[in-house]
């Protein structure tokens, strides 16, 4: 058995490693604790650090370029590609490297295997060892910057020798003042380039390119579509229309052509008119159960608290009164129906004498013609 | 205040020899008390020890609603019972079993003055651990009723009960043995 001393040695002995054990213990915590926040705080400032837009990857920058963005040299490698292009005579097309909203493909830059080289390449006037072909070298530039594709305009004088378009006006000879060359119309398909044959299809739609507004239709024979032809609208001409007496249409203006009538030859909307007419008539979209038209007399002038009913085997459809601009605007019209359309009240000076029918962009329309007395 | 409370007052403001003091004063009579729990002087020893460090490392608030003794016994009883339920079985070797009677005998002989407490030492180490435990403490350490309940966990009225069957049971082994004691 141990005396008091022994166990009062032991127990100062146990207390003492008890203690140890706890510094050693809360040393490990603490050391825990800073090895957290520390680590808390290099992710935090790698957060800032990310929110912050550093490590954004920058467009400016080639190799991280966006879809879209056009990259070309900047304004001085521009004009120092200008400068040895009228040095060598070239003609460049400017719109080509800047055009890259619609075809980002070939907008990178004037040294990448794009149309334009290809377009040097096939050219035979081209010299491959040309000095127009140096320029490219310092677009290889990690460091040159890029002009955004939002760039309105571009710098008015020579342009670099990346594009020679075959059968252009002016080749080699650079643009003098007053005369600044009209950079061609950027097709973005490939297949709009091929010749149109207005015998066997219809006029090519020609998407307009998004360019600086500089670029004149048909200005290159090789690249450019020839001249559009006159957007018309041909309204197709119905052999019997469904609505009312069979009566005569032009498939080209929609309106009858009287030639004693004084508005005859004129579209509707040339007449004279309400400033505020029925606004129905705008917000409805076009239909074949909408009837409109216009009461005027003899002298073009329009009446005004004309009655203009339709009525559909016998019963009334829709009535209008007329303004002082003479238009009516009926609904309900049936188009394989048998209506009629009368001017059930008109004014005591006026009597009805005759009517002129037609359509108007999918409208059935019929003006009321009455006599003054 | 008794000197038990004044000792651990010394001890919690820096003085070791106040817990010094503690030891000395009350280590017998716990290794005693652990002994019922146990009853392996050895075991009880340790236990007693381990008692001493808990109060030393822990340093637990002594409220003074009770006696140092009462305090310090209840801990070391919370003590002996953790020691039990980790260590369900008594590990006692035959080959100890004679130094264990020598010690706790000579334990005995330095904490019970007294020839006829001995012989009723002896005689309880036949009876239920609680009939030792509360015989222990009345009898033995001289505590109240009262005091041996907050020491047991027990009710007044419970250490009552457990004392009055703890001395018939008592009282029978004597008989056995074919001592008399007039005071149980």
């Amino acid at each position: 058995m141990k005396n008091y001393k022994d166990m009062a040695d032991a127990v100062f002995a146990r207390r003492d490693e008890y203690v140890a054990s706890v510094k050693r213990k809360k040393k490990i915590a603490v050391n825990a604790g800073l090895s957290l926040c520390a680590i808390c705080l290099a992710v935090l400032g790698a957060f800032g650090i990310w929110q912050s837009g550093v490590l954004t990857p920058d467009p400016n920058v080639i190799g991280t370029k966006p879809q879209g963005y056009t990259e070309v040299t900047n304004n001085s490698t521009l004009h120092s590609l200008s400068s040895n292009a009228t040095s060598e005579g070239e003609h460049s097309d400017a719109t080509e490297i800047i055009s890259g909203n619609t075809k980002p493909q070939s907008t990178t830059s004037n040294i990448l295997p794009t149309e334009n080289n290809k377009t040097q390449s096939t050219d035979p006037a081209e010299k491959p060892d040309s000095p127009a072909v140096k320029p490219t070298k310092p677009a290889v530039k990690p460091t040159v910057p890029q002009i955004r594709p939002t760039l309105p305009t571009l710098p008015v004088g020579p342009q670099p020798p990346t594009f020679k378009p075959q059968g252009s006006p002016t080749p080699g000879v650079p643009p003098t003042s007053g005369d600044t060359p009209k950079p061609p119309v950027i097709v973005t398909d490939p297949v709009e380039t091929e010749p149109w044959h207005p015998d066997t299809e219809a006029p090519p739609i020609v998407t307009p390119p998004v360019t600086d507004g500089m670029e004149r239709p048909g200005s290159d024979s090789n690249t450019a579509l020839p001249d559009e032809p006159e957007a018309t609208y041909t309204e197709p001409c119905w052999t019997q229309p469904p609505c009312m007496e069979p009566t005569t249409c032009s498939p080209t203006t929609a309106v009858l052509t009287d030639p004693t009538d004084p508005l005859a030859g004129q579209p509707e909307t040339a007449a004279p008119m309400d400033p505020a007419p029925p606004t129905e008539a705008v917000t409805t979209p076009p239909g074949q159960n909408i009837v409109k038209g216009k009461v005027f007399d003899q002298y073009g002038n329009p009446v005004k608290g004309a009655v203009v009913s339709l009525y559909s085997g016998g019963t009334l459809i829709d009535s209008f009164t007329t303004q002082s601009s003479g238009y009516y605007y009926l609904t309900g019209f049936r188009p394989f129906g048998k209506n009629y359309l009368v001017i059930t009240s008109a004014p005591k000076e006026y009597s009805v004498t005759g009517a002129k029918f037609g359509f108007d962009g999918g409208y059935c329309y019929m003006d009321l013609i009455c006599n003054k007395k | 205040m008794d000197n038990g409370a004044c000792s651990y007052r010394r001890f919690l403001d820096g003085d070791d020899n106040g817990f010094i003091e503690i030891i000395k004063d009350y280590k017998d009579g716990l290794i005693l008390y652990l002994n019922n729990f146990t009853e392996n002087i050895y075991t009880s020893e340790d236990l007693a020890e381990d008692t001493f460090v808990k109060i030393i490392t822990k340093k637990p608030r002594f409220s003074g609603k009770s006696s140092f003794k009462t305090w310090l016994y209840a801990i070391g009883r919370n003590v002996a019972l953790d020691y039990l339920r980790r260590h369900k079985t008594a590990e006692i070797s035959y080959d100890e079993l004679p130094d264990i009677k020598a010690e706790q005998a000579s334990l005995e002989s330095q904490y019970i003055k007294k020839e006829d407490q001995v012989t009723l030492h002896h005689a309880m180490e036949r009876l239920n651990p609680q009939y030792k435990q509360v015989l222990w403490l009345v009898y033995f350490e001289n505590f109240s009723n009262k005091e041996t309940a907050l020491v047991m966990k027990k009710s007044v009225r419970n250490v009552e009960t457990l004392l009055y069957r703890a001395k018939q049971s008592l009282k029978s082994e004597l008989n056995k043995e074919g001592f008399v004691y007039e005071k149980l």
